[in-house]
């Protein structure tokens, strides 16, 4: 084995093993009951907000974006304007009446709202399937980075990340711990940048003969584009800015504010934290673009990060700057991972195994063994493509429903339940298709990224059957919605933050 | 802070997860309570939407706001968020078709980048930041407009 190869694996073991002694210094903490049910209304906006980006941060905004960038160029930029646009959306629409509704997940939301056991267990199962979809590519990345940096066979990374994530939630150690999250947020960030310094002053001061041509990389068409490109673009963004109020891992997190002020400031302090982290992926996607350009083409543009050192440094500080890069992606991996497990497992262990210990754990377990099948099965999609997919889907489904759930009182139960199952069949059935079909131009786009018409067919038909269904909205409702949205000095004027 | 009734926050411990003392220690009375403990799990079922809604601050003294304040309020909250979202969104759309149908606008160079390149990667997200930041002043004036409203029609209790 190369000296490169033991350097990756060490940092990989030390995330790992940093990754368990923070859990099980975090179980260990709160074993208090003050710690269990205090200590998550005292989180301050800043540890929660490093959490929450910690938890987001996946294999596709690690790796996958600067692959885009240096596959498609200026598409690829569109990554992350979009994943942070979500949390916009998130801030305006949801963050303030979620804290406030005191709901801990999509379904808790949902039945406040609407009291109805179909459309409870139909938004559960929606949930639970995205967060399976969304572990898919977090155990793609972990094969291809091992692979791709210490030539060890694919299946040990996804083998690695389940050692790791299923022994901490079953144990139930994650439940509690944010500050887990939030270390891995500030790792994944050095990971980054300590390299892109690197890699920055090497390219500005090296000598002369070895500067890329950086001009170069705005020009070259690394990847011949067939099809019209501002149509995806534009329905790509819209995905995105919507999937994330579907993310149940995320919306989790929210609960942690002490009030909807706070939830709001968590989520302005989330931007800048998102901000600051992908300006990283995007310099080096650029330098990628330039010093790699014969990648791109090899179709294994998620390993160009990992490449990226080696390509620029030759010896021991490539070696060093590769192992750190990995060491982050794995970081990626396991929060991003963790957060969903538990998030899935949570549900499952409500919905179908009556709260239960045990539930939660065979919820974990299935999280995570589905998604291994189907890891298997699904291949050779770009990881960042991938989640963007994840993201249509929840964009489609759920998060119509949400917003008219938080903000219009005509919402009936039918019209939910509708909406859900429209949102859920046409967007994978679009996707699917665009994938297996042998389809080529506009109408291949028009499938693969739905978002742009699937989102206003969803909220149309939600609103149509709401409006002109038999049903009445509950009776509840006016009540539900002044919950949510009045101000925490006029419902609780005597409680002091 | 030695004085042992102010207890240190980080050593508070509820009496809940000490070791309990010695079985002869125990008082008979208070044995025969213990026989009777109670299991305690996590909740099976969800909380009625009555519960949810309880709100131990409600007395007969305060006035709720009004349906009609609650309406406008959300209102309000609402046309300011689909403003702010649909400008943005609004300008992800132009400048994408700018770009589209003007390959000299998107060529542009600024600082030695061109323009299709920097305004995604440079623009775009202190942008949204700044967007952020102004919906959270707007939203929160917008609450304390309300509890105002409501405190100046409440008399004030003796």
């Amino acid at each position: 084995m190369t000296q490169n190869a033991l350097l990756v694996l060490g940092s990989i073991s030390l995330v790992c093993v940093v990754t368990i002694l923070i859990s099980v210094h975090g179980l260990r903490r709160s074993r208090t009951t003050r710690d269990f049910y205090v200590a998550s209304r005292r989180v301050p906006p800043w540890m929660n907000a490093s959490a929450i980006a910690g938890e987001y941060l996946s294999a596709a905004s690690f790796l996958g974006v600067a692959g885009l960038i240096m596959a498609f160029g200026t598409h690829g930029l569109w990554f992350p304007v979009g994943y942070t646009a979500g949390f916009l959306s998130l801030l305006v629409f949801v963050a303030a009446p979620l804290r406030r509704s005191g709901a801990y997940t999509i379904p808790d939301l949902m039945s406040l709202r609407l009291p109805s056991r179909t459309l409870r267990r139909l938004t559960a199962l929606l949930v639970v399937f995205t967060g399976w979809l969304y572990i898919i590519p977090q155990l793609h990345g972990a094969a291809i980075a091992l692979s791709a940096t210490t030539g060890l066979p694919g299946w040990l990374g996804p083998a690695i990340v389940i050692l790791v994530v299923l022994p901490t939630v079953v144990s139930g150690g994650m439940r509690s711990v944010t500050i887990a999250q939030a270390v891995q947020y500030w790792f994944k960030l050095s990971a980054l940048l300590v390299p892109t310094m690197f890699i920055l002053l090497r390219v500005g001061a090296g000598e002369a003969d070895f500067i890329p041509d950086l001009a170069n990389a705005f020009e070259t068409e690394l990847v011949i584009e067939t099809h019209v490109s501002t149509y995806r673009t534009i329905s790509l963004v819209a995905a995105l800015m919507l999937g994330t109020l579907g993310l149940s891992h995320v919306l989790v997190r929210f609960y942690t504010n002490p009030d909807g002020p706070s939830a709001r400031r968590t989520t302005v302090l989330l931007l800048g934290l998102l901000a600051g982290f992908y300006s990283l992926p995007i310099i080096l996607g650029v330098v990628a673009r330039a010093v790699l350009p014969e990648l791109a083409a090899s179709a294994s543009t998620d390993t160009a990060l990992l490449r990226l050192p080696d390509a620029i440094f030759t010896g021991v500080v490539g070696d060093l700057l590769t192992a750190l890069v990995a060491g982050g992606a794995f970081a990626a991996f396991l929060s991003t991972a963790s957060g969903l497990v538990v998030s899935i497992s949570g549900v499952v262990s409500q919905e179908f195994f009556g709260g239960t210990v045990r539930g939660f754990r065979i919820g974990a377990i299935l999280a995570m063994v589905l998604p291994i099948l189907a890891a298997y099965i699904t291949t050779g999609l770009a990881l960042a493509g991938a989640v963007a997919m994840v993201f249509t889907f929840t964009a489609s489904c759920l998060a119509p429903i949400v917003l008219l759930a938080i903000w219009w009182r005509g919402l009936t139960v039918h019209g939910a339940i509708t909406g859900m199952i429209t949102g859920a069949v046409v967007s994978l059935g679009a996707l699917i298709a665009g994938q297996l079909l042998e389809l080529e131009g506009f109408t291949a786009t028009v499938l693969q990224y739905p978002a742009l018409w699937s989102v206003p067919l969803v909220l149309a038909v939600t609103m149509l059957v709401s409006a002109l269904g038999a049903q009445r909205p509950p009776a509840h409702t006016e009540a539900v919605l002044a919950r949510l949205h009045l101000p925490e000095q006029v419902t609780e004027p005597a409680q002091k933050y | 802070m030695s004085d042992p009734r102010y207890l240190d926050d980080e050593d508070f411990e509820l009496d809940l997860i000490r070791d309990p003392p010695p079985a002869a220690q125990v008082p008979d009375t208070l044995r025969a309570m213990r026989a009777r403990r109670v299991q305690v799990d996590m909740p099976s079922g969800l909380p009625s939407v009555q519960e949810v809604l309880h709100n131990p601050a409600d007395t007969a003294a305060r006035t709720q706001p009004s349906a009609r304040a609650v309406r406008r309020l959300m209102r309000i909250q609402l046309q300011l968020a689909v403003s702010l979202m649909a400008s943005f969104f609004g300008l992800v759309v132009v400048v994408n078709l700018a770009f589209h149908f003007s390959p000299a606008l998107a060529g542009v160079p600024l600082l030695g980048v061109p323009l299709e390149w920097l305004f995604p990667s440079v623009l775009v997200i202190p942008l949204l930041m700044l967007l952020g930041w102004f919906y959270v002043r707007r939203a929160t004036v917008h609450e304390h407009q309300l509890a105002a409203e409501l405190t100046d029609q409440t008399p004030e209790g003796p």
